[in-house]
């Protein structure tokens, strides 16, 4: 893998150029995100170059979030010093679990006291945004157990915490043990329960402000949500670059080649460059709106701002849907005007049975 | 004339090998050109290949030169092999002077095979036995032979040893048939008489009957009379098959054909009808006849309700060639518009729900089999009840009568005792035994059809390791204790899943099936209650909590197209179930009857 990384980089700040010259509007980068995979492979100075290539193909504010998504078993001070001082403000850190058991049967590489030294070693470092990645409702945990993780996160009082439950996809090591009935996947009511415990154990110092995401209670001065994150749930476009990535560029919705070596071809060939993915159209891009924007626990989706993206009101978009959906609880208005509106505690337990009637065409 | 006409059918179990013999006979008597081979020429439809049956006869004229230097002319009547064609196979039979009588050299004689047989030896064919399958390392011909010899009182020596699939012996029993089988008797010059064995639709010649000549003649040019139906008509063509429809415009006593008759549907044309002339009629038709009657009947409703009218023209179109298809428009508050459908038995229930969803692409929904019940009302009416939704109150009915069925299984003896097990479990009651041969049982019962109708061939299989047959015909109807078994989902009761069972078993039946429902209704926004009832009195009740959880937990730029395809397929497994109510009940519910299992 190592090999590629210089021929990757190079690649990389191809397609950074190329996609920037596509930018008529010129836009201002206020957030980057170095994820996906192990980005902390990359020695600080191969993302010198990358975020030099990156400031110079477009304007990346000052005051930008620059997040890097970190696996513990790769920090070492060093690195994090290096990275800090390259801008990387923000560090997402892959714990998943503080008990051994679970890392293990998650096929993690690092340990309970790696986690701890890591984060040790980002905030000596200077990093100050932390956000911790916990998972939950895995085959065989109990309530007592994820317990275990939560108090340990809460001790550690990170800036911002994700927490998902366990899903087990088709095609891994997981869903073969699953089918071959090696592994029992968790019951429905105790993940619910363990979900629950969470909302009601962070509550006091977190604001629960996405399906899975919590942001610890500001100082007064900074927001610690992840503004990065909150593009995508604002249904606002971001540029993908690299293997395998996403983005939702001039309206379309694309994907770059899975494989290092296809995406070295694509980068290489000379010719026009264009992104190419599926155009969203306008009925599905309000669709998109509310499947994200209800992902927002407290701000939900407003109508003045649906008006201002699509001139007309969600409610005439989305006829009776909306009406049959706060009848049966999930969503509510946030006011008497209904001038948001905001998935119910059920709602947010049951978020697909919303979803569901704002995914593809009836 | 008709000293050189030789008419036989192969009577065969399933996969006994029937379909390659006649295809090796085809090949050698020249009727079919090697080139031309399309496997297994008598089973036209894919789905009769699969299972390795035929539903619908067919007859072949082969012309054979025979050792004694004569050209002579066999007709090849095929019969249906599974038993819920028994009324065809009769027909077949009565167009035949001869049957093949082929068994499976490592499998000996079926239950199916030794009821056709005796409906052969009824007819009063000539029977040639035919061993096939010597090729076969685990082939036992001996054992076989004598089974064969003692069952017919014949030479075990005699028996002809082929093997269909290696050509082996093909040509001695094309020998055998011209001398065994007698010539048709019948006289070209009395009035037409002619016995209709089976039909089939063309779209350019209308319905096909296909005939055998008894006296007389038929000509292109007569008015034809169907004695029973009581219609005339011209034939557009008249012919016979080798093997494909060949016209000659004359058919004479003795021979075997086909009629073109240009009629729109075949339930104008019955199997078993006799047709004579309009100038010259016979007064008395042929024996035998007798009017098809469906035994199961179950509701096959759309998914989607828009296609209401594809499954109405896909019925239409399977039903012009099977009269034995019956339907009716029917409604349901569960499932809302669909057809009552009426079936021989299981297995051809079986065969048009495949045709329709494989041949016609439809989403259906098929309710649980019932049977046809006669009710006695309080004052004294009797009415045919066909569907546990129609039965009426229990104040008002008398008496419910129900039908029962005369089976015998054929079975290797160690499975006596598990058999007995399930017969007596489904309220079946032993007749008779008969040791057709030695470590062979053949066993006889008499058991409601109800209990036939759900799973209990599979549930044979399954306990006999596929070694058992079986075969079935209609004994009587018997006055029993029946009780409507209702399910109650959310209080309110749902017609689909009602069934007419009897009063003993309801509390088990009623208890089991609320388990299943349990099982397969997944959980939704509230809690479901469901319970079973008889008699006005509830006698199992469940219920299936509320969802709690149901998320996408991670939603990111990297997988937002990826997530919305996860959502958009939970939204269409939502859309395939069914509305009843405010509670969704998935398609496999409404079968859940038929796969309680025998605990």
């Amino acid at each position: 893998m190592d090999r590629y990384i210089p021929a990757y980089l190079k690649a990389l700040k191809q397609e950074t150029l190329r996609v920037a010259e596509l930018d008529d509007k010129e836009s201002e980068i206020h957030t980057v995100f170095l994820g996906g995979g192990t980005p902390s492979l990359i020695a600080p100075d191969q993302l010198r170059d990358l975020l030099t290539s990156i400031r110079a193909a477009f304007t990346v504010r000052t005051d930008a979030e620059i997040s890097m998504e970190v696996n513990p078993g790769t920090v070492t001070r060093e690195k994090m010093v290096g990275y800090q001082q390259l801008g990387v403000n923000r560090v997402s850190l892959g714990v998943q679990s503080f008990r051994n058991e679970e890392l293990n049967l998650l096929g993690r590489i690092h340990t309970v006291d790696g986690a701890y030294q890591a984060i040790e070693s980002i905030r000596k470092a200077g990093i100050t945004n932390i956000n911790l990645d916990l998972i939950y409702g895995l085959p065989g945990q109990t309530t007592d157990d994820w317990e275990v993780s939560l108090r340990s996160v809460l001790e550690i009082r990170p800036e911002h915490i994700s927490l998902y439950c366990l899903t087990i996809e088709d095609g891994t090591p997981l869903a073969s043990a699953v089918n071959d009935g090696e592994i029992e996947p968790i019951d429905e009511d105790i993940a619910a329960a363990m979900y629950e415990m969470a909302i009601e154990q962070l509550a006091s110092s977190y604001e629960h402000y996405e399906i899975s995401n919590w942001a610890r209670y500001g100082d007064g001065v900074s927001d610690l949500k992840c503004r990065h994150n909150l593009q995508y749930w604002q249904n606002n476009e971001y540029i993908g670059l690299g293997v395998g990535a996403h983005g939702y560029f001039r309206g379309i919705r694309y994907e770059n080649p899975k494989t290092i070596p296809e995406y070295l071809v694509k980068m290489s060939s000379p010719g026009q460059f264009n992104v190419e993915g599926s155009k969203v159209d306008d009925a599905e891009k309000a669709r998109d709106e509310m499947l994200l924007g209800l992902r927002l626990l407290s701000k939900g989706v407003k109508r003045d701002e649906f008006r201002m993206k699509f001139g007309k009101d969600f409610q005439a978009v989305f006829a009776g849907k909306i009406d049959n959906l706060v009848r049966s609880g999930l969503v509510t208005w946030t006011d008497a005007d209904h001038s948001a509106l905001v998935l119910t505690k059920r709602g947010m337990m049951l978020g697909n049975q919303v979803f569901m009637e704002f995914s593809g065409e009836d | 004339m008709s000293q050189h006409i030789r008419n036989f059918c192969i009577i065969a179990h399933i996969d006994h090998g029937k379909s390659t013999l006649a295809d090796r006979m085809l090949h050698l008597t020249g009727t079919v050109p090697d080139r031309d081979k399309t496997e297994q020429l008598l089973d036209s439809m894919d789905l009769e290949r699969e299972k390795g049956v035929t539903i619908k006869a067919s007859a072949v004229r082969m012309e054979y030169t025979a050792s004694d230097g004569k050209v002579y002319e066999l007709n090849l009547i095929d019969t249906p092999g599974h038993v819920d064609f028994g009324y065809e196979v009769n027909r077949a039979l009565a167009a035949c002077e001869g049957a093949l009588l082929i068994v499976d050299a490592t499998q000996g004689i079926e239950a199916q095979t030794l009821a056709n047989l005796y409906l052969a030896l009824d007819a009063g064919l000539e029977i040639i036995p035919v061993i096939n399958k010597i090729d076969l390392v685990s082939a036992r011909p001996d054992e076989v032979a004598d089974e064969i010899a003692s069952l017919l009182g014949v030479d075990a020596k005699g028996i002809i040893r082929v093997s269909a699939k290696d050509g082996t012996n093909i040509d001695q029993v094309l020998e055998q048939i011209v001398r065994q089988v007698p010539a048709p008797t019948g006289d070209k010059t009395k009035p037409l008489t002619a016995l209709i064995f089976d039909s089939h639709y063309d779209s350019y010649k209308g319905v096909v009957a296909y005939v055998r000549v008894v006296e007389g003649r038929i000509t292109a040019t007569d008015t034809l009379r169907l004695m029973q139906t009581r219609a005339e008509l011209k034939p557009i063509e008249v012919g016979v098959f080798s093997p494909v429809m060949k016209p000659t415009g004359i058919l004479e006593a003795g021979e075997v054909g086909y009629i073109a008759t240009g009629l729109k549907t075949v339930s104008e044309c019955h199997v078993g009808d006799t047709i004579t002339t309009a100038v010259d009629p016979v007064l008395e038709p042929l024996p035998g006849y007798r009017k098809v009657k469906p035994m199961v009947f179950a509701g096959i409703y759309p998914v989607e309700g828009d296609d209401y009218s594809n499954l109405k023209d896909a019925l239409e179109k399977l039903q012009l060639n099977d009269a034995s298809l019956v339907y009716e428009p029917e409604k349901s508050q569960a499932l809302n518009f669909g057809f009552r459908c009426g079936f021989l038995g299981l297995f051809h229930m079986e065969i048009i729900q495949e045709r329709l969803e494989r041949e016609y692409d439809l989403d259906i929904v098929v309710t649980a089999p019932s049977v046809e019940f006669e009710v006695l009302m309080r004052d004294g009416e009797t009415r045919l009840i066909d569907s546990p939704a129609k039965l009426p109150d229990e104040g008002e009915i008398a008496e419910i009568r129900e039908p029962w069925m005369n089976i015998q299984i054929i079975t290797p003896t160690e499975y006596y005792g598990t058999i007995m097990d399930l017969v007596t479990k489904r309220r079946g009651s032993f007749s008779s035994q008969d040791y057709p041969a030695p470590k062979r049982v053949q066993l006889s019962f008499q058991i409601p059809l109800a209990e036939l109708i759900v799973d209990f061939f599979d549930e044979l299989k399954s306990r006999t390791r596929g070694y058992a047959s079986l075969d079935y015909q209609v004994s009587d109807y018997r006055s029993e204790q029946m009780v409507k078994l209702e399910i109650l989902v959310d209080d309110s009761s749902v017609d689909a899943l009602a069934s007419i069972v009897h009063k003993a078993d309801a509390y088990h039946k009623g208890q089991r099936l609320v388990t299943k429902l349990k099982e397969l209704i997944p959980r939704q926004l509230y809690d479901v209650s469901i319970q079973a009832s008889a008699d006005g009195r509830v006698i199992s009740s469940a219920k299936v909590k509320q969802l709690r959880k149901d998320v996408l937990a991670k939603c990111y730029g990297g997988d937002i197209t990826r997530k919305k395809k996860l959502l958009e397929k939970q939204k269409r497994g939502k859309k395939r179930m069914k509305m009843v109510g405010n509670v969704e009940i998935p398609q496999e519910a409404f079968m859940a009857v038929l796969r309680l299992g025998d605990d």
